[in-house]
């Protein structure tokens, strides 16, 4: 038998039974709609989860914590609790591993206030810092106020009493000459040589995590202004905060005579920057920590920022990172991305469910058809036609109305997504990482869904399908 | 070739532990080109007989052979393929589909054999016109006479050109003037297509337009040849008489 014959038997067909089979579709395609909007659904929500809130392409890793050598080695030896550039190069050469970004994180204490220009009160905060290479930002910056980078080697450095005796751009900060702090615990304060400068401020930049926090739970509970990443561009002065180093609000801190105020502006959002905290150009994080906490605190770094190749590389990259004699930070980012799977198949298991009844349903339909066109497959036979064509005029013409309800199902899904959208963004209040949409198709969502639509219709046609290939055709024709 | 070649053929129908036979040791052949009928009470086993020679039923015992194949022996692929190409069929209830066209009914038998519509819409104008239904091939079957439907499956039967055309009470449901022309219409096939005709009746009159008969009685079947000079006559006969005067018998 043609394909040609058989789709114009099957058309006629389907004409002929028009509805009868459209409400079994209708079935089909209900089930369908629920099916791809859960999938868009989990879609978006992995998106944000992933892309957003935790990266799941990344792991941050940290020198293993039960490696009793090398904690006994950083307790009585020089060498520091920490990972050096050899422990980086390893982990870079790691197969899977596209990017790796060493931190340094501060270790000692400092506290921030300033932003009146801006939110209109005074925030003061315990400063949370590190440090990351700023060639490894430079790319995702798009025009900051200023370059995240070490702006030292550009600063006049010009001596200065006040702000306005420096160039614009510039303030007058103190500065401290002789040793570092931790050398100079008993020394008499007015033997340290100490004066003004002018410096550029220090280029610091904010995690999304961490403006979203900023906006959906300090801000409001303060009255303060919420930011978002065009202000951040477009402020200058105002994003200005001074940072007080070897102060604390609680912990220890450094002579207070040894404190120094210093200025960072905050010049951008980065999702290489710390979540929790504020992230600089490496080489300040590391002159300060050997300022205040000593050399072997400037040499080290505290972890380092794996990216793998794929989302689906990361869990070979870990096992790889583990088997150098490394440990990872945080499975947070695997835990949130299972739970959002876990979900996920809760969904799609209600959806299944649906179009296995809708599947059912059209077993019941296909079993009536047969029963209706009982003589018409025993003539079939007498003219010529095999158990084969027979059956493959009952499967096709499922396959068509799979089709049609899978292609119905995608359409209501999409309309009900508008709706939706509509609806959750107008009636519920602005909440953390809300997003523009709720649902994301992407175009292997559609070819699932019209494939599962397909394959439901011809397996639910199935077992009807054969009973029509084995009728006795003497019977039938009776 | 003998296109029928029937030897002892035997035919039981079992019903848990009700056997009923029906053909016992039943044996016959036609050639090509014959006009042939079966005649025989009903529950006589003619219509079994004809969906036996069309392979539409294929438990017996004996032999049976179509156009030298066995019945038996083939797959159902194979079956369906002589079925397509030797073999067409005519039924009393015509079994045409109503919600295709006279002309799409014709057609359908080429859907199944995979062969190009067009060459299957030509050949339903050419066999439309030939059983005189030209004019109703855009019509669906419902608007049509009984005869006129019965033209219309007898074209269906034989537009893949079939060696034998199997006809199960054709004018069963027929009044007796369009019976006798769809007879004629078969007598013509016969004639001018070199067609085999196998006409399954219970109207004795109408087996007598048949140059052979072969008679079904107690499980049995006796083949009778009709002087072919007084054809004519019973046809004209079988078209004018009423029923109740026309006798059984003197056909032999």
């Amino acid at each position: 038998m043609t394909l040609v014959g058989l789709t114009r038997v099957v058309s006629q067909n389907i004409w002929r039974n028009a509805t009868s089979l459209s409400i079994s579709a209708v079935g089909i395609a209900a089930g369908i709609a629920l099916f791809s909007l859960f999938l868009a659904l989990v879609e978006q929500v992995r998106n944000v989860v992933e892309g957003d809130i935790v990266p799941i392409d990344e792991v941050e890793v940290v020198p293993l914590s039960s490696d009793l050598q090398r904690m006994a080695s950083s307790i009585f030896g020089e060498d520091s609790f920490g990972l050096s550039d050899d422990d980086v190069e390893t982990i870079r050469r790691i197969p899977g591993v596209v990017e790796v970004l060493p931190r340094m994180n501060l270790s000692f204490s400092a506290v921030s206030f300033g932003g009146k220009a801006l939110v209109g009160s005074e925030i003061r905060v315990e400063l949370i810092a590190d440090g990351i290479p700023p060639e490894q930002v430079r790319d995702e910056l798009a025009d900051p106020a200023l370059p995240f980078d070490d702006l030292r080697p550009r600063q006049s450095n010009r001596i200065c009493r006040f702000d306005t005796d420096c160039l614009w751009g510039e303030y007058c900060e103190i500065r401290y000459g002789g040793p570092p702090v931790s050398q100079l615990a008993d020394a008499d304060p007015l033997s340290v040589p100490r004066f003004r400068a002018c410096a550029l401020p220090v280029p610091a930049l904010l995690s999304r995590y961490l403006l979203e926090f900023y906006n959906t739970i300090f801000a409001p509970g303060h009255g303060y202004v919420q930011l978002n990443e065009g202000l951040l561009r477009a402020a200058e002065k105002e994003l200005q905060f001074n940072t007080r180093l070897g102060d604390s609000f609680m912990g220890p801190e450094a002579p207070r005579w040894r404190q120094r105020n210093l200025r960072m502006q905050f010049i951008g959002v980065s999702e290489k920057s710390m979540d929790l905290g504020v992230t600089f150009p490496i080489q300040y994080v590391r002159d300060w920590n050997r300022e205040y906490a000593g050399a072997k605190d400037g040499a080290r770094y505290s972890s380092v920022s794996v990216r793998a190749a794929s989302k689906e590389d990361i869990s070979d990259v870990i096992r790889q990172v583990r088997a150098a004699g490394f440990d990872i930070k945080s499975r947070i980012a695997e835990q949130v991305s299972s739970m959002v799977e876990v979900i996920g198949i809760i969904l799609l298991l209600i959806a299944l469910i649906v179009i296995t009844i809708a599947g059912f349903n059209i077993t019941h339909t296909f079993l009536m058809l047969v029963l209706e066109r009982r003589r018409e497959i025993g003539l079939f036979r007498a003219i010529g036609a095999t158990r084969a064509n027979i059956r493959n005029v009952f499967l096709l013409e499922a396959g068509f109305i799979g089709l049609l309800a899978g292609v119905l199902g995608l359409l209501l899904a999409y309309v009900s997504s508008l709706v939706f959208d509509t609806m959750l963004i107008t009636l519920v209040p602005q909440f953390p990482y809300k997003p523009d949409t709720f649902f994301d198709f992407q175009p292997w969502i559609a070819a699932t869904a019209i494939g599962f639509a397909v394959l439901f219709t011809i397996v639910g046609a199935f077992v009807p399908a054969l009973r029509a290939a084995r009728l006795d055709p003497v019977r039938a024709l009776q | 070739m003998a296109l029928i070649e029937v030897e002892k053929l035997t035919k039981t129908y079992r019903l848990g532990n009700l056997v009923t036979p029906v053909l016992d040791e039943v044996s016959f052949r036609i050639e090509e080109g014959e006009f042939c009928s079966i005649v025989g009470p009903s529950g006589s086993g003619k219509t079994t007989l004809l969906n036996l020679l069309g392979g539409l039923d294929r438990e017996y015992e004996g032999s049976l052979r179509i156009a030298g194949q066995e019945m038996r022996r083939l797959s159902d692929r194979q079956i369906s393929l002589l079925r397509s190409r030797t073999i067409g069929f005519i039924f009393q209830s015509f079994h045409l589909l109503e919600h295709l066209t006279c002309q799409e009914n014709v057609m359908l038998p080429f859907f199944f054999a995979g062969r190009p519509t067009e060459e299957a819409r030509q050949r339903a104008v050419t066999l439309l016109e030939k059983v005189g239904v030209a004019e109703k091939r855009r019509v669906r079957p419902t608007y049509i006479s009984g005869g006129q439907k019965q033209r219309v499956a007898i074209a269906r039967a034989l537009i893949l050109q079939p060696k034998l055309l199997l006809c199960d009470e054709p004018t069963g449901n027929l009044d007796r003037e369009t019976g006798a022309q769809i007879v004629e219409l078969f007598r013509e096939l016969n004639r001018d297509l070199g067609v085999t005709v196998l006409v399954v009746t219970h109207d004795e009159r109408m087996s007598r337009t048949a140059p052979r008969v072969l008679r079904l009685w107690d499980r049995k079947i006796e083949d009778t040849r009709t002087d072919p000079s007084r054809l004519v006559e019973d046809l004209a006969r079988a078209s004018s008489v009423p029923p109740a005067t026309a006798g059984a018998g003197g056909a032999g």
